[in-house]
């Protein structure tokens, strides 16, 4: 596939140019996964170094890269209509916001059907978070290390911007069938953010067919729905849910996992 | 080697057959409109053509309703804005790919509040996807844009886990000779 005239004389050339060792790196870089001994060997070639930093560069340079899109066209989908300049024909627009809202009131209504005297449900609680925040990042606390001064029913946030980086930028209260709810919002890199969520009162059900991760006696279940990466888990026998778009699973995990350890009561 | 990385991969998210179909929330599309507007810069090279694109994508999501297996929406959405992309490049096969050109050079994008600096760079990267190869392309916007799984994105793209993984190591890696103003992969 790419021929390469050092190859018979060359073993490292050869190793270089291994997809298998591509896609080992490349899944280092973004984060997704680590091969075991992968780093050790990368420490000891410069040339698999190489090939590490450019995937990493580029992993950073298009995650920087995050304009929002116009507030034009935002309100244009909003409204479920097209306000474009022709490039297409589109000839079911004029009936896009009828669409919208007649799918919105079905929606609504089923979702009424469904959640009469039901407990929320996990994927719920994540959609709260995707609203985003509303008012100002909690600080955090002093007197508990690694925790925010926020809590919900006496379980506290975590601190993530020591270990991890993660800044604080906000949080919401919300009530979901009666439950309440306060969301925090971090900031990580590449502008990548999450929300953490704690719900009051019991504990939720698990979701269904989630993949389920046991560490130190905890149970975390992700899944993902409408694009949104989700994590959650149980402390203090309430439902913590983190969730996010454009955050790998694995980096929510491990936020969730540094969370609880710290700050656990 | 590959499989020593597939036995400690975390835990994937769940789509497919293990999570049942659904219909598409239009409420959830706003929640989305930020990403699919990048990968759609990314895919034409031209932020006017991304936001014809965004839009043309929508209506054709809401113009009847979607039941979609697995939990999947984003991956979806992103299937239907690359399907839209081709056709909208076969219908008006008179405009080339459009990559990064001298005129459309802004000090700063007042749409959107970028600083100069964020829109020069965040212009020079998607020039520089847009000029990638379409499969390298695709699946640099689906990880990396878009922030698919790798297995989202093989699914959005209908190809294999380690293919995309593959394209994707030699898309970022065109991507930073080009941003770095390096021969292209296999040049040096």
């Amino acid at each position: 596939m790419d021929p390469h005239p050092t190859e018979s004389v060359n073993p490292m050339s050869r190793l270089h140019r291994d997809t298998a060792v591509h896609r080992d790196i490349a899944a280092l870089a973004d984060g997704s996964a680590e091969a075991p001994g992968l780093r050790e060997r990368i420490a000891a070639d410069p040339g698999l170094a190489g090939l590490l930093d450019e995937q990493t560069r580029a992993v950073r340079a298009v995650r920087a890269a995050q304009p929002s899109a116009p507030p034009t066209l935002r309100a244009a989908v909003a409204a479920g209509r097209a306000a474009g300049t022709g490039t297409a024909p589109r000839p079911r627009r004029p009936a896009l916001g009828l669409v919208l809202a007649a799918a919105g009131v079905l929606a609504l209504g089923v979702v009424a059907i469904l959640q009469r005297d039901a407990t929320p449900s996990v994927t719920a609680v994540a959609a709260i978070a995707a609203r985003g925040p509303a008012v100002p990042a909690p600080a955090p606390d002093p007197a508990h290390r690694g925790a925010l001064r926020t809590q919900l029913d006496g379980v506290r946030y975590p601190y993530l911007e020591g270990a991890f980086g993660w800044r604080t930028t906000g949080a919401r209260t919300d009530r979901l069938d009666g439950r309440p709810t306060m969301t925090v919002y971090y900031s990580g890199p590449g502008q990548a953010s999450a929300g953490y969520t704690i719900v009051g009162g019991a504990a939720l059900p698990e979701p269904s067919g989630a993949r389920v991760l046991e560490s130190r006696g905890t149970r975390y279940l992700t899944l993902t729905r409408a694009g949104r990466s989700i994590v959650t888990w149980r402390r203090a026998g309430h439902t913590c849910v983190m969730s996010a778009t454009g955050v790998p699973l694995p980096t929510l995990v491990r936020l969730a996992q540094w969370g609880y350890d710290a700050t656990r009561a | 080697m590959s499989g020593a990385r597939r036995s400690t991969a975390p835990p994937p998210d769940v789509v497919g057959a293990e999570t049942p179909a659904h219909t598409l929330d239009p409420a959830s599309l706003p929640d989305h409109v930020d990403r699919l507007y990048r990968a759609a810069w990314a895919l034409s090279g031209s932020r006017d053509d991304a936001e014809d694109l965004v839009q043309e994508t929508f209506a054709r999501v809401l113009a009847k309703p979607r039941v979609l297996r697995g939990g999947d929406d984003l991956g979806y959405l992103l299937r239907v804005l690359r399907n839209t992309f081709l056709t909208s490049r076969r219908t008006a096969g008179r405009r080339p790919r459009t990559v990064a050109q001298p005129e459309d050079a802004e000090p700063a994008d007042r749409r959107t509040g970028q600083t100069a600096e964020a829109a020069l760079e965040a212009k020079d990267t998607f020039a520089a996807i847009a000029g990638l190869p379409p499969k390298f392309r695709e699946a640099l916007i689906a990880v990396d844009v878009v922030g698919l799984s790798y297995r989202e994105a093989a699914r959005a793209l209908g190809t294999r886990e380690a293919t995309i993984t593959s394209r994707l190591f030699r898309a970022r890696q065109q991507v930073v000779r080009t941003l770095d103003g390096s021969p292209p992969d296999g040049v040096r």
